[in-house]
């Protein structure tokens, strides 16, 4: 499903050059949940972001579904983005004019598989929204929004989910909820890419990882 | 390019910040208004006014010019490399010996600044001067008096006014002012100054001294240039000298044929010279015309302004749109929108301010157009030349309207567009 070959990766500073990840070398097979763990800013949001391709300035390889990112324009990326690959943030972002099944409306247009309302409708009931359809993102709790975020991320069914620090604002109770979410998804067969602190969400994945000195160590398979 | 997923934004976005793209249309409305009425005054003037102002000229008179652009108020001096054939005095005797030919008579424009003051019924009143000196010989057949129309040191300057400025003053002025209407014999004898070497809108000659002389309307002519006042040759040409320092040609000369039937071997005849020939009506016309379409060309111009400001305008509000939604502009770019539809997005919102801002513009403009017509057109009364419409509405002014809102519109969307495009999507999650 993923597979990197000597990513690096380096930001300009006022310092000089800083590199973020070195020689970084994984693969995940499809239906594997990987766990990314390390200090904050070792680089852990950094590779997901290269792998979901939002972030394009890199040497190395990034292959996800048998395409690799490297060789994509902006257009096929993103349609990768709307079709095979649904993100989930530490702080999740809706619009708060919108109600909750609007927002995943919006989302449901950019995917590149066709989404109806009663997809959006299951997706609400999958992840216990059902009765916050109607409900604007305000009048839900951090829990509930993480959730809702699980939802959006799913449209279009996805095979590969990456999540940056998804219980990072949660407190145990809730987080829980959104870890029992997540190992629903993972029994299901979605590939999941999780960067956490959070050893209980890291207790989920097949494979953990850490990142140390900007380079990628297997901790436990 | 999903379109609906675009247009479902757009309206979204439309619709909340609707205070954001009201202030964005003031500058967009204005600007197509302002087209509305100077085209529509313009087409106005062009087809009710000036078609008829110059409909009684005879159809045998031919008028020979050098330039095939009469840019009549607006006479552009010809390049050296251009200047061929000229309208000289043996030309004009050698027209006045072909076949056919009944009289001939030159033209020469006062081209300098002059304007004309004067009390008028106990009223100060004061225009620019345009004018014309004609051949006194040229107009004696028709012209009776011709003893007082001719070059004389001493005295006031002779001046003819043609019939069609009777009527006008009679039909329009007179009525605006609550003025006496007048008569060819009341006016005659009537004097007024001209001030030489300085104008209300040209500001002052190049050279010479500014004066002033007495000027005394000595009769009507159908000779006589149809708004403005035409004066003995000489005088012309003594006075070009004078405020320009270059020795004067004539613009036109005017041809009366005996019948339409010598019109065309004398027309054919000038041509083959290098002359550039009209009958008399199409010519005075084009040259009003061309002064009119400057104007109107100017007026755009101001319009087209008014515009460039309202783009920038759109453009910074549009600036401060995508700031204020980066993080929803992120949230898009992750769930799959591609730049192009980012883009799109913005440009549409501009596209769509620009539609409403061209109806609001164009209902504006008629409303502007049609208080401008009923002001002037209730003061001007009956006025001969038909004021039923000042104001005229070709059907292409409603597309153009539209195209030139949208267009601007749109240029004020392009740097915006692609700032919004450009946006790094983990950057704008961070808002």
């Amino acid at each position: 499903m993923i597979k990197i070959e000597k990513l690096n990766k380096k930001y300009h500073t006022v310092n000089g050059i800083k590199h973020i990840l070195q020689d970084i070398t994984l693969a995940v097979k499809a239906g594997e949940c990987l766990a990314i763990i390390g200090r904050s800013g070792c680089g852990k949001s950094t590779l997901m972001n290269l792998i979901g391709g939002l972030d394009r300035d890199f040497t190395g390889s990034i292959r996800v579904s048998g395409k690799y990112l490297e060789k994509l324009s902006d257009e096929q990326i993103s349609k990768m983005r709307g079709g095979k690959v649904g993100f989930v943030f530490q702080t999740p972002s809706f619009l708060q004019h919108l109600n909750c099944f609007t927002n995943l409306q919006y989302a449901a247009r950019f995917s590149s598989s066709k989404v109806s309302d009663v997809d959006i409708e299951r997706l609400f009931c999958k992840v216990g929204l059902a009765e916050y359809l109607k409900s604007f993102p305000d009048e839900l709790s951090g829990g509930q929004l993480q959730r809702l975020a699980l939802a959006r991320a799913m449209v279009g069914d996805p095979e590969l989910l990456l999540c940056d620090e998804p219980t990072g604002n949660l407190d145990a109770e809730t987080g829980e909820e959104v870890i029992n979410l997540l190992a629903q998804l993972k029994e299901e067969g979605k590939t999941i890419l999780l960067v956490t602190h959070d050893e209980q969400l890291a207790m989920l994945a097949d494979k953990v990882c850490h990142i140390d000195n900007n380079k990628l160590v297997e901790a436990r398979s | 390019m999903r379109w609906q997923a675009v247009l479902a934004l757009v309206k979204d976005n439309l619709k909340r910040n609707k205070l954001f793209f009201f202030a964005s249309l003031v500058g967009v409305v204005t600007g197509v208004a302002s087209l509305i009425v100077f085209l529509s005054l313009s087409n106005g003037i062009n087809k009710n006014i000036v078609d008829k102002l110059f409909e009684d000229l005879p159809e045998t008179r031919l008028k020979v010019s050098t330039d095939p652009l009469d840019f009549g108020l607006f006479n552009l001096a010809k390049p050296g490399f251009l200047k061929g054939s000229r309208l000289s005095e043996k030309l004009l005797r050698d027209i006045r010996k072909r076949k056919g030919v009944e009289k001939a008579y030159g033209e020469m424009i006062i081209n300098f600044p002059a304007k004309i003051t004067g009390t008028f019924f106990g009223h100060r009143v004061g225009t620019d001067l345009v004018g014309s000196g004609v051949d006194p010989q040229a107009i004696e057949e028709e012209f009776k008096g011709k003893e007082k129309f001719k070059y004389s040191k001493k005295g006031p300057v002779p001046v003819l006014v043609s019939y069609k400025l009777l009527e006008l003053y009679n039909s329009a002025f007179a009525k605006m002012n609550n003025f006496p209407r007048l008569t060819e014999k009341t006016l005659k004898g009537f004097r007024f100054d001209l001030v030489l070497g300085k104008s209300y809108l040209g500001g002052k000659a190049a050279q010479g001294k500014i004066r002033t002389v007495q000027c005394e309307l000595v009769g009507f002519s159908k000779s006589a240039i149809a708004v403005g006042i035409t004066v003995p040759l000489e005088y012309t040409k003594k006075w070009n000298k004078e405020f320009t320092g270059k020795r004067s040609r004539f613009q036109s000369i005017y041809v009366d044929m005996k019948n339409p039937e010598s019109i065309e071997e004398n027309q054919k005849w000038l041509e083959d010279k290098g002359f550039n020939v009209a009958t008399a009506k199409e010519g005075s016309s084009a040259a009003v015309r061309n002064s009119l379409l400057i104007i109107t060309a100017i007026l755009v111009g101001l319009s087209v302004l008014i515009m460039l400001i309202a783009a920038f305008n759109l453009a910074f509000l549009l600036f401060m749109m995508v700031q204020k939604r980066k993080k929803e502009i992120g949230l898009w770019r992750t769930v799959g929108a591609t730049r192009k539809e980012i883009s799109l997005m913005v440009s549409l919102e501009a596209c769509i301010t620009g539609l409403i801002g061209a109806v609001l513009g164009i209902v504006l403009g008629v409303l502007l157009a049609e208080i401008i017509d009923l002001a002037i057109v209730s003061k001007a009364g009956q006025v001969s030349y038909a004021l039923e419409n000042l104001v005229l509405y070709p059907w292409w002014i409603w597309p153009v309207a539209v195209f030139y809102s949208v267009f601007f519109a749109l240029l004020g969307s392009i740097a915006p567009a692609y700032f919004a495009a450009r946006l790094d999507p983990i950057e704008a999650m961070k808002g």
